[in-house]
């Protein structure tokens, strides 16, 4: 920087002079060794933004939705092998298993092995499969080591996430690096064939801050079944001060996953497996220069390849496979416009490319398009009120253009209990299998019909509230979601080949009403609990909405502990249950329920300071078989009791 | 002159320097002075904080009161030293490094110290034997009065947790706290974490230091994680922390340090060294998105 300078300064003379007057400014004050006591730099250092936008939780009480939070204390404790395990903590979400060792995770309904209606993010990036729609769960192979919390948001919320986040939507928000520097081993042992191993290095710089982590992940799927898994999972997580307040985020990651799926005993299912390689960039560039602002624009690219086959007889084989990409970039502001009036707004573009011979009838790459652009007001007249207004405009190639508004109201009478009223409309696009699948399989003239999306409308009326200086957490809502186009997908001939005269196409309405309560207490310092129930009623308004309507439990219901009972030791327990379902893929099996609940248990010892044991022990109540029976079209999932032992160790 | 005669040269002359520095000579006689002839602002470092010192300071000085910007580390900073190290010159130093140069090497011109906390001016301060030519204006805010500010921008604050560091600057204060203050002390990043979860246990609010063993690039993530995650604020004594994370900063812009000097300047009280006081340009700032995030009002007074 150019600054006046109003006198000449004496010009040395020579080289040597200069040389010999800093020797000797060098000898009269000795080298500047690092003061230990406070200088001016102690004061205007830079330092890493470690609270953003993004990463700060919106207050519970002010959020215009149900919001349930997996925190980072639970996180710590959990033993649990699978994130989709933790999610049972979350009230009104089901969790199934389907055969091939693949999760199965929706909310309150329309549960089915590819879950197109629930929206997972990690960190903003999107996992949706483009291809078959729907998270994949295999891909993620996210530990709870690495994870800072998830949200989940109960609820449709398209205003502010985009289509697809119709029942709900999980967002899992990863930790800063410089909160995992240094190595960390994990392994674990276990009957059934369990063998993981995680394995993590971290580390900053004056500037910067990274984490590199390969967790790999080992059993044999349910007893009895050919579901075994290998998964091999790599990551890493750069992230860049370029300046203050400005940081680079740049997160990399490979998964390979290679399971057993099929039966013997279920022709349409015979034994085979599937290997699956997938991966994923994401750039995420943030401006938080000013406290109060944050410009962030991201992007990301995500592949999957799949490749998946089996043989009918010697002379058949089925080829599956199925390849996609997609490649999303989003710009997004958040603004204090005013006291008392903020303002997020955004847009974005995404390309969705798919190639599969199987699915699209084809070997050669499709491609769509989508654009949205987004806002989403916050404006509390006084303290006591906020209202919410938004809105997601998307132009989707695959189902035309659509506006998705949010409307909330917010009343807090104090600072510790809130009421609100939600308003919101969702769509879930079609994936781009189920757009042109009728092209290929459908008879005339179904094979010319457009697929629309499928929509809901939803209305929630619901109470947050803190009890007993803040140690009880409560929150209870009544809603009522209107379904409407749902699509209905001809499960028997695209997913089990069972005849060709199927076709996807629009039909049927429900309605969904229920209650849900979310509940987190605290006794005292070394005990807290957690529990969820959801009362569900579902009411179809055609028969063409019989089967979905099916899906719905009648009841969920979850229990969760952590307890510190004595210094070393630590005990975690979760409990889940769910009524009757009726799995949408299976149009044969009959409902099945989770016979006495899961029960897991996991007991921990700390064997130095940054070093435990734990032994854990789950679905201690088996009995009889999960998601799937005897009498479904993909083999059968019985349930058992399994245990194994981790040992962590952190340098 | 061969390379060998430079170097022989370069030697002899650093060696006269260091046996006859201003160090080493006595102090001369202190003479009243009505205005300055010549002013040299002399920063600890050509950086953006110094610059934005300078700033404020040139600003606030009418353009006929000579004024000169130099560095330590700058080629031209010893000659500008030199050229005004007379009665009535001023060497305003601006961080610590700067004061220290000038102790050493200014025997004449009056000094007024700026952007450097108390604590580092005591020390160098402490061999000086005539403090008649030195004035300063500390850039941090007593601990008395943060509370105070603190307190009038945030109700229900009662108790206070500071962490420090065992060995760091403020390993022997506490003595003189206020009883609502508890300080605990880390002894390492490994145990930071769980100091500051302590901390989040016995205060309402954990007031920073400038004690880089606690506060720095490497462990700031960390703190700011766990206070969040704890639900306890952190008042910051930098805009720095501030952005970070903190919920509020209590802190003297670079810029207002600099118009605040150029006060002093301007009328210059007759008991040059008796001028020792903390700034008055105190700056409160409020992280939005945290207050919101941890569902804490901020009164604007």
């Amino acid at each position: 920087m150019a600054l006046a300078r109003m006198i000449q300064p004496f010009p040395p003379r020579g080289t040597a002079a200069l040389a010999g007057l800093l020797l000797a400014g060098a000898c009269l004050h000795p080298a500047m060794a690092q003061e230990d006591w406070p200088t001016e730099q102690d004061y205007y250092m830079d330092l890493p933004v470690a609270l953003t936008a993004t990463r700060l939780q919106q207050p519970l009480q002010e959020a215009p939705a149900s919001v349930t939070v997996i925190d980072r204390e639970w996180l710590a404790q959990s033993e649990a092998r699978n994130l989709t395990d933790i999610l049972r903590q979350v009230p009104g979400i089901i969790v199934g298993r389907e055969n091939g060792n693949r999760p199965i995770v929706t909310y309150h309904a329309l549960a089915e092995q590819f879950m197109r209606q629930v929206q997972v993010l990690v960190d903003g990036r999107s996992i949706y499969n483009p291809t078959s729609g729907g998270a994949q769960w295999l891909e993620l192979a996210l530990p709870p080591q690495e994870i800072e919390r998830i949200e989940v948001i109960r609820g449709p919320n398209a205003a502010a996430y985009g289509s697809n986040s119709f029942l709900a939507i999980i967002n899992i928000i990863t930790r800063h690096p410089a909160e995992t520097r240094g190595e960390q081993v994990v392994t674990r042992l276990g009957s059934n064939g369990i063998r993981d191993l995680y394995l993590r290095h971290g580390g900053t710089t004056q500037q910067s801050a990274y984490r590199l982590s390969v967790y790999h992940r080992e059993d044999e799927g349910f007893t009895g079944n050919h579901d075994a898994r290998d998964n091999t999972a790599l990551r890493g997580r750069f992230d860049w001060d370029l300046a203050p307040g400005v940081t680079l985020t740049s997160q990399l990651g490979l998964t390979y996953a290679d399971n057993d799926f099929g039966s013997d005993a279920t022709p349409e299912y015979p034994e085979g497996g599937f290997t699956q390689d997938s991966g994923h960039l994401h750039l995420t560039l943030q401006d938080n220069r000013d406290p109060d602002a944050l410009l962030k624009v991201q992007y990301f690219f995500n592949f999957n390849n799949l490749h998946d086959g089996y043989s009918l007889d010697p002379r058949r084989t089925v080829e599956r496979d199925a390849h996609s990409r997609r490649h999303d970039l989003e710009v997004e502001s958040h603004l204090q416009v005013r006291d008392g009036l903020r303002m997020v707004w955004g847009g974005g573009a995404r390309l969705d490319a798919s190639r599969s011979q199987a699915y699209l009838g084809h070997d050669r790459w499709v491609r769509d398009h989508v654009y949205r652009l987004f806002a989403n007001l916050e404006w509390s007249p006084d303290r006591r009120w906020l209202v919410h207004l938004g809105g997601m405009y998307e132009s989707n190639e695959l189902s035309g253009s659509d506006l998705m508004p949010r409307l909330a109201l917010v009343y807090m009478p104090d600072a510790h209990h809130s009421l609100r009223l939600v308003a919101t409309r969702a769509l879930r696009s079609p994936s781009q299998v189920e757009k042109r699948f009728n092209e290929r399989l459908a008879p005339p003239p179904m094979s010319g019909l457009d697929l629309e999306p499928e929509a809901i409308q939803s209305l929630e009326l619901g109470y947050h509230g803190q009890w007993l200086e803040g140690r009880l957490a409560s929150d209870v809502k009544l809603f009522r979601d209107r379904f409407s186009d749902l699509i209905q997908i001809p499960y028997d001939a695209a997913y089990y080949r069972i005849g060709t005269d199927g076709y996807f196409r629009n039909a049927g309405d429900m309605d969904l009403r229920g209650i849900e309560a979310d509940l987190d207490y605290r006794p005292f310092a070394d005990l807290r609990l957690r529990g969820g129930l959801s009362l569900l009623d579902a009411d179809p308004q055609d028969p063409e909405a019989r089967r979905q309507a099916d899906s719905v439990p009648g009841h969920i219901f979850n229990l969760g502990l952590l307890y510190r009972f004595s210094s070393p030791w630590r005990l975690s327990a979760e409990y889940y249950y769910y009524d009757d379902i009726r799995w949408v893929d299976d149009s044969r099996g009959p409902p099945t329920d989770a016979g006495d609940g899961f029960l897991d248990l996991h007991l921990r010892r700390r064997l130095g300071p940054e070093t435990h044991l734990a032994v854990s022990l789950t679905d201690l109540l088996a009995s009889g078989y999960d998601t799937r029976t005897p009498a479904s079209l993909p083999p059968a999932n019985r349930r058992g009791t399994e245990g194994y032992v981790s040992l962590s160790m952190e340098f | 002159m061969t390379q060998t005669r430079k170097a022989w040269f370069a030697l002899f002359f650093t060696a006269a320097l260091c046996l006859f520095s201003p160090s080493t000579r006595a102090e001369e006689g202190f003479a009243p002075c009505g205005a300055f002839q010549r002013i040299l602002f002399l920063a600890s470092d050509d950086t953006r904080l110094h610059q934005e010192v300078f700033q404020g300071l040139r600003s606030r000085l009418p353009r006929e009161i000579p004024l000169v910007y130099t560095a330590l580390g700058g080629p031209d900073a010893a000659p500008w030293v030199q050229s005004t190290d007379c009665p009535c010159c001023l060497v305003v130093t601006s961080g610590t490094r700067a004061l220290q140069h000038a102790v050493k090497r200014v025997s004449r011109a009056r000094i007024l110290s700026i952007t450097i906390p108390r604590e580092a001016y005591d020390r160098i301060m402490a061999q000086v034997p005539d403090f008649r030519r030195y004035a300063a204006v500390y850039m941090d805010i007593p601990l008395g009065q943060r509370i105070a500010i603190t307190r009038r921008h945030l109700a229900g604050m009662e108790r206070f947790a500071i962490v420090q560091s065992a060995q760091g600057p403020f390993a022997a204060q506490g003595a003189d706290d206020p009883a609502e203050v508890v300080r605990l002390v880390s002894h390492g990043e490994a145990d930071l974490v769980d100091t500051f979860t302590r901390a989040a246990r016995q205060a309402d609010a954990i007031l920073t230091l400038p004690d880089r063993r606690v506060y720095n690039p490497r462990t700031i993530v960390s703190i700011m994680m766990t206070t969040y995650r704890q639900g306890i604020p952190l008042i910051g004594h930098s805009e720095a922390l501030l952005r970070a994370g903190a919920l509020l900063s209590i802190h003297a812009p670079p810029q207002r340090l600099g118009t605040e000097a150029a006060s002093l300047i301007l009328r210059p009280p007759a008991d040059w060294g008796g001028v020792r006081r903390h700034t008055r340009e105190q700056v409160v700032a409020v992280n939005e998105q945290v207050a919101r995030a941890l569902r804490i009002h901020v009164e604007r007074p």
